[in-house]
């Protein structure tokens, strides 16, 4: 076999086939020579008679030769092609043989490359995916932050135009609002999502309408013609891809709108809006009075050579422009740009990453898996594989065909996976609590399937290179003589090895999930203020002929009447959001103690007294606002958060908040607990109560309802009558428990720990299936040795303790190599650790009962089975 | 016993080595032996000249090869009969059968059998 060189041996060309030949040839002869000396024969006389009855050697190896080159000739591209089918034949016949082996490949496969798809393509759709706008680097979102508490408000609608109209770091800046709009076409009314926009929206997105047109430049302004510009989806989905859509009248809000473009379907953005209105601006909302109300998110692109950092200190300087002319408004400010995709994608970016590093991790412990289970089969076909390899085929044709065996398994897995995860993806989008951008358009499409064909390709290719590591041609001897013993022992080694590291990586995925578990269970044990349970919530929106404010407010003291009567309702309250949703209408209250100090982003909520019971927000000291108490009564109720800020010495009864623009104030009459508005991770707010009427009311109202039932929602017919009764054309929207309030607020948290508890658990499963594997081979192989034991009189315990003895080994080494892992890693995890360290004993504790769960369930079966082998028969086998 | 020049049953060699191998996978020296059993050395082929008829039959797809151990533990390649070979094998009984029929009248022989050398 010299010099053929390993890829002229791996296509079968070359001095291999001449080896081969003169093997066959030879075997001819020794074998009869042999059988002569058996008879008796002289061995040189043996030699002469065979040598004539065979004739001329060499001439017949020089034939076969021939033959066989003319054979390379003909084949050398097709016998590639012969090899792959030969082997795709031999793999469906091992699977029809086998089923259980191939079946259990095919499936702990199929699992990991489905999830792994199925991930990805949330990946993929949600962060990879270019967003849908040009130049999209060149976009910022523009904000202001309040330096001394780090919070963050954007731009009041009159500021906005002064820096818009002064800013030479953006070429553009644009304004926009997510809003839920009622819609009204022929049909009976409905919710839509809609994008308050300024006229320049699109423009500075660098997006055109597919067909139909932009909006005018004034089109932001009150008195302007009434437009809108519809997505590809609402167009499809609420006007059955209507053609004559441009020019088509929609009422939103009761208001007759045009549609006067249509937008390509590639376009997105925050809130996954399916109309683009431009905003109305009135004389009120441009003038100053209206620079303290921040309302206007906006989006700028980046003017050529500027950067977001060098963009947001010449947008600072204007702002401080804006505070000399109008001193207070701007103090203490600054305005920051940072990247549009960051902004829109960070959020969910964490979580994403995280998750698909962990199924990564499952994958690649079904690899291993599955890797392991066509090493014990490797070793039934040791022989075949020696024999083979002692006739000279080289290191490169086993391996070829070991790959061609794995990939064809991985290639059946890969369909039946990515079947599943088309499911899995759906599931996925559904778990998925937070705002997950661009979640609408997600799913399998050429790319992801491009990407899992590959991923498909890799898996098999891993799978089946880790049964060659322990191919050496060089031992091919030891295993003909000597039965392959040498081989099994490095092959178990090999497994025993591969079926730590599973252990180790399912270990660290149990760890992840005890920490996320732990964590999760933290959150919602907090303090929060109010009780989510036996508690629901909706929202009640006026239609716009109720312009009356005093209408307006008897509607709601009428509805909030009409619940608490119903027998189910304990309590019953409104106000502008529910807790936990904050944010909405903050206000900057200064202590009227100590003129140094002031209470920033105040939470501003008009109740009815029933609120706070319904909300399950307990009074600290003083009293609630009694039942004829309404806006105009002059008493607040604080919040201990605010207390303890405005009123540092502990003394607040009877006194008064004074705002700088009410100079009476009020009387603060009780102090309640404190909510954390934006969530159990977030901390606890300030937050000030008026009694509902204390300004006009809002055409917009949020109930909180409380029955204290097990199922909040059983009242939702009722509730729907109580207000149907009273004003038929005003839609009942969003209403859903307090604790689906609560898991909204949670996000990406509820998200990540489900699947981190279900990829740890796929995990654990197949490790537990992998040293089951081990443990079973082990005993198969040790039988006899097992059963000279029980004859020389070993107890059933003893052997028992054989077993455990290597199960501990196995998920020993596996643990302590996981857990150091898990330790050090676990830094990955931060964001969404809470109140809990990846040290605490609990979650030590935790991992390791679960770690000897599982080695005790894949160890028993093969415990039993030792303890059952019959001496006289295990010794016979040999 | 009058000895056959084995050039003259070349042709024939394909059809045993054929015939060897219905009955099952045989390395070349079996085939060897098979056909020394059923001639009764009656033939003189030279062994050395099963192995290229042995290899070309291979290339004509009528027989397929593996490796596997023979019982004295040496390495040897089998040969066994693919659906083609049977086919083949078949057809050439036929011809074979005819033609030896053919001959027989013309030499004024009754016993065709014997023109077969067994």
């Amino acid at each position: 076999m010299s010099g053929g060189g390993w890829l002229g041996r791996l296509l079968g060309l070359g001095h291999r086939t001449r080896d081969e030949n003169e093997r066959e040839l030879r075997f001819h002869l020794d074998e009869r020579i042999d059988r002569l000396v058996g008879e008796g024969w002289t061995r040189a006389d043996a030699e002469r008679d065979v040598h004539r009855r065979f004739g001329d050697f060499d001439a017949a190896l020089a034939e076969c030769e021939r033959i066989e080159r003319r054979r390379v000739r003909q084949g050398r591209v097709v016998g590639m092609f012969d090899e792959t089918v030969r082997s795709a034949r031999t793999t469906a016949r091992m699977m029809r043989r086998t089923p259980g082996y191939a079946a259990t490949v095919i499936l702990t496969l199929a699992l990991g490359i489905g999830a792994t798809v199925a991930m990805f393509s949330v990946l993929h759709g949600a962060l990879l995916r270019p967003l849908p706008w040009a130049d999209a680097d060149r976009l910022v979102r523009v904000n202001n932050r309040f330096e001394a508490s780090g919070g963050s408000g954007p731009f009041s609608i009159p500021n906005y135009l002064d820096v818009r109209a002064a800013t030479t770091s953006l070429t553009g800046l644009a304004g926009y609002s997510v809003r839920s709009v009622t819609l009204t076409d022929d049909g009976p009314a409905d919710r839509a999502r809609a994008l308050g926009v300024t006229a320049n929206f699109l423009q500075v997105l660098g997006v055109e309408p597919a067909r139909g047109r932009d909006f005018d430049p004034d089109a932001d302004r009150q008195g302007s013609e009434r437009t809108l510009v519809i997505t590809h989806g609402a167009w499809q989905s609420r006007f059955a891809g209507d053609p004559e859509i441009v020019g088509r009248e929609v009422r939103i809000d009761g208001v007759p709108h045009q549609v006067i473009g249509l937008l390509p379907e590639s376009f997105w953005f925050v809130g996954d809006p399916q109309f683009l209105v431009p905003f109305a601006w009135d004389e009120g909302a441009l003038s100053d009075d209206n620079r303290g109300s921040r309302s206007l998110p906006t989006i700028g692109r980046l003017a050529p050579g500027f950067t977001p950092e060098t963009a947001a200190e010449e947008l600072t300087g204007i702002t401080d422009g804006i505070g000399e002319r109008f001193p207070s408004n701007q103090e203490g400010w600054v305005a920051t740009a940072v990247p549009l995709k960051e902004a829109v994608l960070g959020g969910a970016a964490g979580s994403v990453w995280l998750l698909m590093g962990a199924v990564g991790v499952v994958l690649l412990v079904a690899c291993v898996n599955a890797a392991n289970l066509m090493l014990v089969r490797g070793e039934q076909r040791t022989r075949e594989t020696a024999v083979r390899a002692a006739l000279g085929a080289g290191r490169g044709t086993l391996t070829i065909q070991h790959l061609a065996e794995s990939v064809a398994l991985a290639v059946v897995a890969g369909a039946l996976g990515v079947a599943l995860a088309e499911i899995l993806t759906r599931i996925l989008l559904g778990l998925w609590g937070g705002d997950l951008p661009r979640a609408s358009t997600i799913g399998l499409n050429p790319l992801v399937l491009t990407a899992a064909v590959g991923l498909v390709l890799a898996t098999g290719l891993l799978v089946g290179l880790v049964p060659t590591l322990r191919l050496d041609v060089h031992r091919i001897h030891d295993v003909l003589r000597g039965g392959g013993r040498g081989s099994a022992e490095r092959g178990s080694r090999l497994q025993r090895m591969l079926v730590v590291g599973e252990v180790a990586l399912a270990v660290l995925l149990v760890s992840g999930a005890a920490l996320l578990v732990q964590s999760f269970r933290n959150v919602t044990s907090v303090e929060m203020g109010i009780d989510p349970d036996g508690a629901m919530t909706f929202m009640v929106q006026l239609p716009d002929s109720w312009t009356s404010a005093p209408e307006r407010q008897r509607f709601f003291e009428e509805a909030v009447a009409g619940i608490q009567r119903l027998p189910a309702v304990a309590s019953v309250g409104i106000s502008e959001r529910t807790p936990l949703q904050g944010g909405y209408n903050i206000t900057t209250l200064p202590s009227p103690d100590d003129p140094e100090i002031e209470a920033s982003f105040v939470e501003v909520r008009r109740v009815t007294p029933g609120f706070f019971d319904a909300a399950g927000i307990d009074l600290i000291r003083g009293r609630l606002f009694e039942d004829t108490e309404r806006g105009g009564a002059g008493v607040v109720v604080i919040s201990q958060r605010l207390a303890e800020t405005i009123f540092p010495d502990g003394e607040w009864l009877g006194k008064r908040i004074l705002p700088e623009w009410n100079e009476v104030g009020w009387e603060v009459v009780g102090v309640v607990e404190s909510v954390p508005e934006f969530g159990p991770e977030r901390d606890l707010r300030p937050a000030v109560y008026w009694p509902f009427g204390e300004n006009d009311p809002p055409a917009t109202m949020t109930f909180v309802v409380r029955t204290g039932d097990d199922d909040p929602l059983a009242v939702a017919s009722e509730v729907r009558g109580v207000v149907a009764g009273l004003e038929a054309a005003a839609p009942v929207f969003a209403m859903r428990t307090f604790n689906d309030v609560l898991l909204e607020t949670l996000g990406d948290r509820v998200f990540a720990t489900t699947l981190f508890v279900a990829f740890g658990a796929l995990a654990l499963l197949l490790a537990v299936v992998g040293v089951f594997s081990v443990l079973a081979h082990m005993v198969e192989q040790r039988t006899r040795e097992i059963g000279i034991r029980l004859a020389l009189g070993a107890s059933a315990a003893g052997v028992q303790r054989m077993v455990a003895r290597e199960t501990a080994a196995l998920a020993g080494i596996g643990l302590v190599v996981g857990g150091c892992v898990a330790l050090l890693s676990s830094s990955v995890l931060e964001g969404l650790l809470f109140g809990i360290t990846a040290t605490d004993p609990r979650i030590i504790a935790t991992v390791v009962l679960v770690s000897a769960l599982g080695a005790a369930t894949a160890s028993w079966l093969p415990a039993r089975r030792a303890m059952r082998v019959d001496p006289m028969v295990a010794m016979r086998e040999e | 016993m009058t000895r056959v020049p084995s050039g003259s049953i070349y042709g024939t060699l394909n059809l045993l080595i054929l015939q060897a191998l219905a009955d099952g996978p045989l390395h070349g020296l079996g085939v060897a032996e098979w056909i020394e059993r059923r001639s009764g050395d009656a033939l003189d082929i030279k062994e050395g000249a099963l192995y290229p008829a042995l290899h070309r039959l291979r290339n004509a797809g009528f027989v397929d090869d593996v490796w596997d151990e023979a019982p004295s533990g040496r390495p040897a390649r089998i040969y066994s009969l693919t659906e083609a070979g049977r086919a083949e094998l078949r057809g050439e009984i036929a011809r074979w059968k005819s033609h030896a029929g053919v001959v027989s009248r013309l030499l004024g022989l009754t016993d065709a059998a014997e023109a077969l050398g067994g």
